[in-house]
């Protein structure tokens, strides 16, 4: 929980002597609370303070990182809603092999999921972890298959097995990998910690229900471990969607610490549909690692998509890269467009160009990704700074065109836009993309 | 085929999109327009949605042709906005329909609309909001934080947000590249047909989590799994 000021200044010396940089220790503590300063400054900061203060910034769910580097984090975050805040680290995708597929079987989906690659608004998204499940019995070949998908595909790895020496023979296996150790229940929690912590991974907890659950991920910690993540037991989509909001919510507002760590989920649901929805409400609830049944690249694009948008950072209008955009098979003739980079406003004009069947270029400047009004009435997207922007990449080398449909929300900056370029001429569009379609039947064709 | 949707796939509500009466897109008669509306009425017992377009001139006319036509049926007129609400919250107000107000993506225009069209002295109870949505991909996420928003406020005792909310998740998809592009062409995007139902269950479950109250939708596929995941989240059954 957060501290305020006054909390924080009764735990510094009060005497005022400036080395901070703050005139007295009250103010110090202000900029404290508003996350301005770090306690690190104040040389005189006792063991307490940097206690009290190092627990309360503490996000209320516990950070994980997994894979060779620690790379892939998951948990830390701290707001129910995206709107609030942000979430932090994204829901991570695996995709599951068992130890009893056929030995031909594995290689390919093991090279499938390290091959599967998703470029999306200009990221490239991968499977993030493979998961590798002990239908069999014998601990030998289990550690040797996550052996071969943590060398295969190098990434982190959930290791599955109800077997305590199975897990134990794959944790020596892939040591390094940061992998997590799936699941420990109550009565194996002590033990597994102990195979975990030997091997740097993480341990996931299960019990029957939410209250053994929290009193096991307690116990574990009060032994001196905290690399956990929890696997609920759910047994419909009601329970799934609840539990998740419920560990979250207790988590996050009444800071209840044995909730406060990233879930874990196999997805069970047999269909693809049907597979989706789960996934689909892991992804807007909170979870933390999903794992699905198969790698079926449908699915994980649709899964990746959702999830890219959920986790978008809301403050930030996501953003195109500022050029000209080829909108199917454009010639030097082909009409030409301009809009501004936010992402959503290039997405639809972009497809309703496409929509019409014309190829055309559009012209994306640079506009702090706003949209035509805001962005216009920022005066980031002005008549002189379309033309400038024009000339600066060179269309009028590429392309004889000399027509340019605006927005017909700027129809106000067609006089500086064509004196900033001249020769050309400038036509105003429609106000709304929508209505591109027919403006391009009626006036372009 | 109205038929069809609500037998064999369970819909509970029909939309009928008036699109043919857009002059560049079979510019058809309010006339013709009563005529296919009325024949929805008699083929299903479902509440219809009566959805227009944003050609303002010829959709009022259509919308009062209809609202008259259909009096005291309790149709859902799709949509009024704030630069064009008064002709047709007038007719349902008059012929006893309820509207959709639609509002682009904001929760205060939204609110605005939803207290200019109750000072025209329609009930809340006939306002249904659209916050606008695009496909998953393109934009959804603006969508979904603006209905977590109106939720919140409305349950929080703002009334002006408080209606049940409406999206069109169907009519987005069927636009995207993603419901059309061949997995030859985009390899990762895998199988067509799975992806066109995945990626609209994926908008509708989605912006359902967000706080839909009623979702337009195109695929039977995709429109077969949201409804099983909504009797299971109701009712609580695996
Ligand atoms: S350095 Fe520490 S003791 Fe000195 S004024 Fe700053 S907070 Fe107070």
């Amino acid at each position: 929980m957060a501290l305020s000021g006054l909390q924080i200044q009764k735990l510094l010396p009060k005497t005022n002597c400036k080395e901070c940089g703050s005139n007295t220790c009250l103010a110090f503590a202000m900029k404290l609370a508003a996350k301005k300063a770090e306690l690190k400054e104040c040389p005189y900061a006792s063991d307490e303070a940097k206690q009290v203060l190092g627990a309360a910034s503490e996000p209320p769910v516990k950070e994980i990182g997994l894979g060779a580097e620690g790379a892939l984090k998951l948990g830390a975050e701290t707001v129910l809603y995206r709107h609030e805040k942000t979430f932090v680290h994204q829901t991570a995708l695996a995709v599951n092999v068992n130890d009893t597929d056929a030995p031909g079987a594995v290689d390919a989906t093991l090279a499938a999921i390290r091959d599967y690659v998703l470029v999306r608004v200009g990221e490239t998204l991968v499977v993030d972890m493979v998961a590798v499940t002990q239908k069999g019995s014998d601990a030998a070949a289990f550690a040797a298959l996550a052996k071969k998908a943590w060398e295969t595909v190098k990434r982190p790895l959930v290791l599955r097995s109800a077997s305590v020496e199975s897990l134990k023979a794959a944790a020596e296996a892939v040591k390094g990998s940061r992998s997590v150790l799936a699941s420990a229940t109550p009565e194996t929690a002590e033990a597994l910690a102990v195979i975990a912590k030997d091997n740097g991974h993480a341990l996931a907890l299960t019990a029957p229900s939410l209250n053994e659950l929290v009193l096991a991920s307690a116990a574990v910690k009060a032994g001196g471990f905290n690399n956990l993540i929890l696997q609920f037991q759910t047994h419909s989509l009601a329970e799934q969607f609840q539990t998740n909001i419920i560990a979250r919510r207790t988590a996050i507002k009444d800071a209840y610490k044995p909730l406060g760590y990233p879930s874990l989920r196999f997805i069970e649901a047999t269909g693809l549909l049907g597979a989706a929805v789960e996934a689909i409400t892991d992804i807007c609830k909170y979870g933390g690692i999903c794992v699905l049944p198969s790698l079926d690249p449908a699915l994980v694009s649709a899964l990746m998509t959702l999830r890219m948008n959920i986790y978008t950072d809301p403050q930030k209008p996501i953003q195109v890269e500022p050029k000209v955009y080829p909108i199917g098979e454009p010639t030097a003739t082909s009409p030409v467009f301009v809009t501004t980079n936010f992402s959503l406003t290039y997405f639809i004009v972009s497809g309703e160009i496409e929509n019409s069947g014309t190829s055309a270029w559009l012209v994306v400047p640079e506009c702090e990704g706003l949209s035509v009004l805001t962005a216009w009435a920022a005066g980031k997207f002005s008549g002189a700074g379309i033309g400038k922007f024009i000339k600066a990449i060179g269309l009028e080398s590429q392309v004889q065109t000399r027509q340019i449909v605006i927005p017909g929300y700027v129809a106000q900056i067609s006089g500086e836009l064509e004196e900033s370029l001249p020769g050309w001429k400038v036509l105003v569009g429609p106000q709304e993309a929508a209505d591109l379609e027919s403006y391009i039947k009626a006036r372009l064709k | 085929m109205a038929g069809l949707c609500v037998e064999k796939y369970g819909a509970e509500l029909i939309s009928v999109r008036l699109d043919g009466t857009h002059p560049e897109r079979g510019n058809r008669t309010p006339e013709q327009a009563v005529e296919v509306v009325k024949s929805v009425l008699k083929a299903v017992d479902v509440p219809l949605i009566v959805t227009g377009h944003n050609y303002f001139d010829r959709i009022n006319d259509v919308m009062k042709a209809v609202a008259q036509a259909c009096a005291g049926e309790n149709l859902l007129l799709n949509w009024v906005e704030q630069n064009n609400y008064r002709t047709i919250a007038g007719v349902a107000i008059a012929y006893g329909h309820c509207v959709v107000a639609q509002a682009p993506i904001d929760v205060n225009i939204g609110k605005q609309l939803n207290i200019l069209l109750t000072n025209m002295d329609m009930k809340q109870e006939q306002i249904v909001m659209d916050p606008m949505t695009g496909a998953l991909g393109y934009g959804i996420e603006y969508t979904y934080s603006v209905m977590e928003r109106i939720r919140q406020t409305g349950l929080g005792g703002d009334k002006m947000l408080a209606g049940p909310l409406i999206v069109a998740p169907g009519q987005e998809c069927v636009k995207v590249k993603e419901f059309k592009a061949s997995e030859k062409d985009f390899p990762a995007w895998g199988d067509l047909s799975k992806r066109a139902a995945l990626w609209e269950l994926s908008t509708a479950l989605g912006l359902l989590y967000a706080g839909a109250d009623l979702l337009i939708m195109s695929h039977p596929d995709a429109v077969r799994e949201l409804k099983s995941a909504i009797s299971k989240l109701m009712d609580g059954q695996k």
